[in-house]
């Protein structure tokens, strides 16, 4: 009977203490503040003293090394000023610690340089601040006009005017393609769909039925992240209605565009077999010089071109002479005037600042380095040359970054157009997007032969299932 | 000197308070915890079944009674109806792993329980599976069958079976076919607890039965069986609770083969608690639904707790006997007893 | 040592030459003679390990028999199946069923098996049994009982049941007449019996007509017989009437009755083991062993339960075997009994032989409590007695003839051995030496130890016993030249006497006592009726029995004497016995 008694008041004991703490937790808390003073020179420009700022970034591998170098290079210009510690944390777990630190300001980073999918989320969940306060007290003018217009347009997060969101860079698959064989076949790049397909089919004709022109690993979890999007939007398709949030694939015209994407990627393997499927790697035909046009990931160029320049014996800057460089733009557009056509989709990092920043001080520095990073030329073209294009004109535009042998010869034609930029944009829903998409593809592109009806079903499939979740987390 | 009775009363009382506080003091370590790490989140959790909470805006929080709940049951809810789509395939599953999780190491433990030569190294074998991680268990097979034809598997007999792909709605049975063995695999636990029943199984009632006329499967049925009930009830409860919650397994071979969406509750839950800051607007939700499945989970093994040591009906024979023969037979009876105990 | 005596009579059960080599090379039982005839008690007796459980699982079937045979009534049991040799067995740990209920576990013999049941010629056999049980004088009460149960409350089931239960009749019988009670409701008593007797002959002969028509022909209880006139029968599982009455009826033999519900874990020793009894009698079979079945009593239940077996045993005229290592069990209990030792039989005989007249020594030492007494002694043959500590026992008549012709023997039996050193001659040695009890550890198995790579095989081979035939010969060659020296010149003797023929008197002052030892007592164990009184002589500790009638204390000094017709001669080297 006592025992009884004791572990009741116990279970009641807990349970309004827990009660309690959370009624306390309901509290709420307060939006950004801003404390403390800037001081100026006289021409206007902040002073910085010893003012230390955090920065949580999403990079993580080889080019995490390529990030720290820039980050080491800035508190070096700026010492005694500014000092930026930047901690990089892997993709796998950015959306759970990051914002789990900020929203419990414990080790709270105060820059954090992400994706740009998984910023519409943090903002919704009150995690960010803009930075319009700061650029009007600062005078550090960061103007959106600078950036490629397809990223530009997501930097204000869904909120009017406000400024949330700097966008860095951009990755999509680049393509190489072999120079000496598009010398045998006539020497020019296609610019259209049409003109891709007759000169791959004037490869076969040339090399034989064995010879795979377009060498391309669709097993590669990123083939499916980047090439088909792309082929979607560049049929005009939508992957998302910016308004509901809800994906539309198999309504009306979103439809055809879906089916002419999986079309054109269908005609190119299975119908006029100018590609393989279900390869994982093809590196093989890359140095044995067995393709005409090769797909693989920006963040290994450099591994690629030393690769290539070891098989030939060559020096790294020598491979310019054999390969050459070129996108996706118009491969899949069934419609070559479709405004769409030469879009490519990708990822790409932005920077936004956190919450939890509060110092006027630290706010005018990450605004300081964000400027430094995305606007100084010789900074932007090191950052390229670690596989992520500048989203950033004023970089593009210059002189260093175009006089670069591994950007002149390469990053400028892996993404011809920046403004052609395309990446996944404002929905809570997007882990959703990016494996239904996947899926699909499989479904859709993995059989030899598939029926309209088929297809039809597996897109309406695919779409509930993205809409299942969209109406689970709206 | 004089030791009162309040005295003794106090000393007593001293004494056993010290016994309690070293019993306290020894257990503290575990039951903070305890308290910190189960009872605490347990209880969290519950609260915020019945609350709309978002951990990164608490000014958002607010309570909302039962709704989660009544969203979690709701059928035309579509994520409701992926989370009973997971139950489903979960008991699917469980109904057919919790047998041969039983049965293969009872069979074996039989079989080598008449010891063949070399035994001892065969116990071992199959004893070692079971303490690699889950983990690692899943990468090993998940590479084994993957679907390309780099997969071990596939390499050595030369076909590209996709194993581990598979669409539930195309009545595929490759990768449960996988996972059933990555489990029947590990059985070793159960293995060893089985075996060491079966020991100790009396021998001289083996015996008695065989001069009774039974056959080996009557000695199995009739001495064998009830002699190792205990181990079997536990090694079914284990087993059932650990196939409820499956969770590591699946979720590791998912990793290695995208293709596959392979669901049990306890991934659909985890799915979105930890998927990170998209979802965090739902985690009332999640925990209403967490709080469903442990309350069937609850449920199952009550009711398997139940049908294994259930309580036999009693008999009424000697009644029957005393009837028939009339009552003057029990009062004989009792008197001759009588006589016998005296 | 075959018992010549009962080879005449028709032997039962019969056991011959009956061996066990374990595989490991170990050999359990050696040479096994025994022929058993109906109805006897035979009680095999030894210490532990001499191979008595192995010997009772050989009969029964639950060891395989490496050579000889066993015969039942003329047919070889050697391959058959345990369940097919009719043998009941009662092992020492009861073995009941810990999950079933008593009543469970007496049935469950019944339950299992088939039984060749006479064929009962339909529903006219139970007409039969009503007329037969109307005939008797218990026909009256029959009626009354069933007019009484026609009205009650209970399940139709449970009342007919009671009533077959109460009359000794079948079940369908039952329900026979409480239908025909049904029928003829409110008639007085005496016209109901014959209304039924009419009816019951009626419908019996009916009943044979039909039977006529198919062919069949039936007697006149009814069961079906063939054209010689004996019942067939068929093997049919046993209907749970037909068990619960066999139950019924044997839990009411052993007083089971209040316990049928009960589970074994709710019961005592002795109740268990009257269950195990129960389950072994419900088989009905002609031939009972039981495995030590009172050991794990305590000492008074086990003396009422000694009484209650032979009580079964008589009531229910099996044959019994019975193991154990209690020689007092064996004195008490049996008809024969068979006296083993390290897997030799030392001796066949009723309990009176084997207590008076010892074939050597270890029987004369094991048989008897207290343990009979036994001395080295000097034999001085041509005085003709033996000289112990100060004592002289005169030899007797006859004596030096039969010491001449048993060291004679002895000496060529053990020359022919070492002549001839084989399988047989090392028998012979072991069997010898299970006598003394000398070499314990001999020809026991010693597994060598193995390290590194050959332990690892090994693990896959069984072991095997080592044998050395060095040291086997050894000990013969030391054995043949003490026979050697023994005939014929002064020697050592064993000299053996029972506890109870040593004569003692409480010495009074002043007589003389002389050829007599006078000694004060050690130890005077008062056991009610009787002192076990300890002395020592000889440097040993003695034992002897003396009424308590007088009480003796440590203080009085007793004169001790033997009487040379109450004692045993012993030979110390072959441990067999001269005189």
């Amino acid at each position: 009977m006592k025992k009884k008694f004791v572990s009741v008041l116990l279970a009641g004991v807990l349970s309004a203490a827990s009660l309690g703490v959370f009624a306390a937790c309901g509290g709420g808390s307060d939006g950004p503040i801003t404390t403390g003073e800037l001081k100026k020179d006289e021409n206007g420009n902040v002073i910085f003293e010893n003012v230390e700022i955090v920065c949580n970034t999403v990079v993580s591998g080889t080019d995490k090394d390529a990030f720290e170098q820039i980050v080491q290079q800035f508190n070096i210009e700026h010492r005694g000023e500014i000092t930026v510690h930047s901690e990089s944390i892997g993709d796998g777990t950015f959306e759970t610690s990051v914002p789990q630190r900020i929203s419990n300001n414990s080790n709270a980073p105060d820059l954090i340089m992400a994706h740009q999918k998984v910023l519409k989320s943090f903002e919704n969940n009150d995690l960010l601040q803009p930075f319009d306060e700061v650029m009007e007290l600062s005078g550090i003018e960061i103007d959106m006009e600078d950036y490629a217009e397809g990223l530009a347009q997501y930097s204000s997060l869904g909120e009017g005017d406000s400024l949330y969101a700097v966008p860095v860079d951009a990755q999509s698959m680049i393509v190489y393609y072999n120079k000496a064989k598009l010398e045998e076949l006539g020497g020019k790049l296609p610019e259209t769909r049409a003109e891709l397909i007759t000169l791959l089919q004037n490869a076969k004709d040339e090399y034989g039925s064995g010879f795979w022109p377009i060498a391309w690993a669709t097993g590669n979890d990123y083939f499916a992240r980047y090439v088909f999007p792309t082929a979607v939007l560049q049929n005009g398709g939508e992957l998302f209605d910016t308004e509901s949030l809800y994906a539309e694939w198999a309504e009306g015209e979103n439809e055809d565009a879906f089916k002419d994407a999986i079309g054109s990627i269908r005609e190119l393997i299975y119908d006029k077999n100018f590609a393989q499927y279900g390869r994982e790697s093809v590196l093989e035909e890359y140095l044995s010089d067995n393709f005409l046009f090769y797909l693989t990931l920006p963040w290994s160029n450099n591994e690629h071109l030393s690769a290539y320049a070891d098989e030939k014996g060559i020096n790294v800057s020598e491979v310019s002479d054999y390969l050459g460089a070129t996108s996706l733009s118009g491969w899949f557009a069934m419609d070559a005037v479709d405004p769409s056509a030469n879009v490519v989709f990708g990822d790409s990092h932005f920077f936004a600042m956190s919450k939890t920043v509060q110092d006027i001080n630290q706010k005018a520095a990450i605004l300081e380095f964000i400027r430094y990073f995305t606007q100084n030329a010789e900074i932007g073209t090191q950052w390229a040359r670690a596989g992520h294009v500048s989203a950033s004109k004023i970089v593009s535009e210059s002189q260093t970054y175009q006089s670069d042998s591994i950007v002149s010869h390469y990053f400028i034609h892996f993404y011809p157009d920046l403004d052609d930029f395309r990446c996944m944009g404002l929905t809570p829903a997007f882990k959703e997007v990016q494996t239904n998409l996947n899926a699909l593809f499989v479904s859709a592109v993995g059989k030899s032969s598939i029926t309209d009806g088929t297809i039809s079903s597996e897109i309406l499939r695919c779409q509930e299932e993205v809409n299942a979740i969209v109406d689970f987390i709206k | 000197m004089q030791v009162t009775a309040i005295d003794k009363k106090a000393q007593q009382k001293r004494a056993k308070r010290k016994e309690q506080l070293l019993a306290f003091v020894l257990i503290s370590p575990y039951f903070i915890i305890f308290v910190l790490f189960t009872v605490i989140p347990f209880v969290m959790g519950f609260v915020f079944s019945f609350m709309q909470y978002n951990p990164y805006m608490p000014e958002q929080n607010e309570f909302i009674g039962l709704d989660n709940f009544i969203e979690v049951f709701d059928p035309s809810d579509p994520i409701s109806q992926r989370f009973w789509g997971s139950f489903s395939t979960m008991l699917a599953f469980c109904a057919v792993n919790t047998p041969l999780a039983i049965l293969v190491p009872l069979g074996l433990a039989y079989l080598l329980n008449m010891h063949p030569p070399g035994f001892k190294i065969f116990r071992a074998i199959i004893y070692l599976p079971c303490v690699i991680s889950v983990t690692i268990n899943g990468i090993i097979f998940g590479n084994m069958f993957a679907g390309s034809s780099s997969g071990l598997i596939n390499a050595w007999f030369g076909t590209e079976i996709k194993w581990l792909s598979g669409l539930p709605w195309e009545n595929d049975f490759l990768r449960w076919f996988v996972i059933l063995l990555a489990n029947v695999w590990t059985c070793g636990g159960n293995f060893v607890i089985l075996a060491a029943a079966l020991r100790d199984v009396p021998k001289s009632l083996n015996e008695a039965c065989e001069m009774d006329g039974g056959n080996r499967w009557t000695r199995f049925l009739y001495v064998t069986l009830p002699s190792i009930k205990p181990a079997v009830s536990i090694c079914l409860f284990n087993s059932l609770i650990a196939n409820l919650n499956l969770y590591g397994g699946p979720y590791v071979l998912n990793e290695i083969d995208n293709e596959s969406l392979l669901v049990t509750p306890m991934m659909f839950i985890q799915n979105f608690l930890m998927g990170g800051v998209a979802y965090a607007r739902q985690t009332g939700y999640l925990c209403a639904a967490a709080i469903v499945f442990g309350a069937i989970v609850i449920i199952l093994s009550s009711i398997e707790r139940k049908a294994m040591d259930g309580r036999k009906k009693r008999t009424k024979y000697t009644e029957e006997y005393a009837v028939a023969r009339g009552n003057s037979y029990m009062i004989a009876k009792e008197e001759k007893d009588d006589a016998k105990e005296a | 040592m075959d018992d010549q005596i009962l080879q005449d009579r028709n032997t039962f059960l019969s056991l011959r030459h009956l061996e066990k080599i374990y595989p490991n090379g170990e050999k359990a039982v050696h040479d096994f003679n025994l022929e058993i005839a109906k109805n006897e008690f035979i009680v095999i007796v030894g210490p532990s390990g001499c191979g008595k459980s192995t010997m009772l699982r050989m009969i029964a079937g639950l060891e395989d028999v490496t050579a000889g045979d066993i015969l039942l009534e003329g047919e070889l049991l050697n391959y058959k199946p345990s369940k097919d040799r009719k043998m009941a067995i009662v092992f020492q740990s009861y073995a009941l069923y810990p999950q079933m209920n008593v009543y469970d576990n007496i049935a469950f013999p019944l339950t299992i098996n088939r039984y060749p049941m006479p064929v009962r010629s339909g529903e006219s056999f139970f007409w039969g049994e009503l007329k037969c049980l109307l005939d008797t004088d218990k026909a009256e009460s029959f009626l009354g009982a069933v007019y009484e149960e026609a009205s009650g409350k209970k399940s139709k089931r449970g009342r007919t049941e009671k009533l077959a239960l109460q009359f000794g009749i079948s079940f369908e019988t039952a329900k026979l007449a409480l239908s025909l009670s049904e029928e003829r409701k409110g008639d007085d008593l005496s016209a109901a019996l014959s209304a039924w007797r009419e009816r019951a002959v009626f419908e019996g002969e009916k009943g044979r007509e039909a039977l006529k028509e198919e062919g069949l022909a039936a007697d006149e209880e009814f069961y079906l017989i063939n054209e010689r006139g004996e019942r067939i029968t068929e093997n049919r599982k046993l209907t749970d009437y037909e068990i619960k009455a066999r139950v019924f009826e044997t839990a009411d033999k052993l007083d089971l009755v209040p316990y049928l519900d009960k589970f074994p874990r709710e019961l005592s020793g002795g109740q268990m083991q009257r269950v195990a009894l129960g389950r072994a009698i419900i088989k009905n079979v002609p031939i009972f062993m039981m495995d030590e079945p009172l050991s794990n009593l305590d000492a008074k239940l086990r003396l009422s339960m000694r009484s209650e077996i032979v009580k079964l045993h008589q009531r229910i005229g099996a044959t019994t075997i019975y193991v154990t290592h209690d020689q007092t069990e064996a004195m008490t209990m049996a008809t024969r009994i068979v006296v083993m030792s390290r897997g030799f039989v030392q001796q066949i005989g009723t309990p009176k032989q084997v207590y008076n007249d010892p074939a050597n020594i270890f029987v004369a030492r094991f048989i008897g409590s207290p343990t009979m007494n036994i001395f080295k002694a000097d034999l001085d043959i041509a005085a003709g007695r033996f000289d112990l500590d100060g004592m002289s026992i005169e030899a007797g008549e006859g004596f030096l003839r039969k010491h001449e012709a048993f060291y004679q023997k002895a000496a060529e039996k053990f020359e022919d051995m070492r002549a001839n050193y084989g399988p047989a001659a090392r028998e012979k040695l072991l069997r010898i030496l299970s006598c003394t009890g000398e070499y314990k550890n001999f020809g026991g198995r010693r597994a060598a130890y193995k390290k590194g790579l050959a332990k690892f095989i090994s693990l896959f081979r069984k072991r095997k016993v080592s044998e050395e035939p060095d040291a086997e010969i050894a000990i013969l060659d030391e054995k043949l030249s003490k026979l050697r020296s023994y005939a014929g010149y002064d020697h050592e003797v064993m000299i053996g006497i029972r506890p109870e023929r040593i004569r003692i008197e409480k010495c009074e002052q002043g007589k003389d006592y002389k050829n007599c030892y006078v000694v004060r007592p050690t130890v005077c164990e008062l056991l009610g009726g009787e002192y076990n009184i300890h002395f020592d002589f000889c440097g040993q500790d003695v034992v002897a029995n003396f009424d308590a009638e007088q009480s003796i204390s440590q203080n009085d000094e007793i004169a001790v004497r033997f009487s040379p017709k109450d004692i045993y001669v012993f030979d110390p080297v072959t441990g067999g016995r001269i005189m």
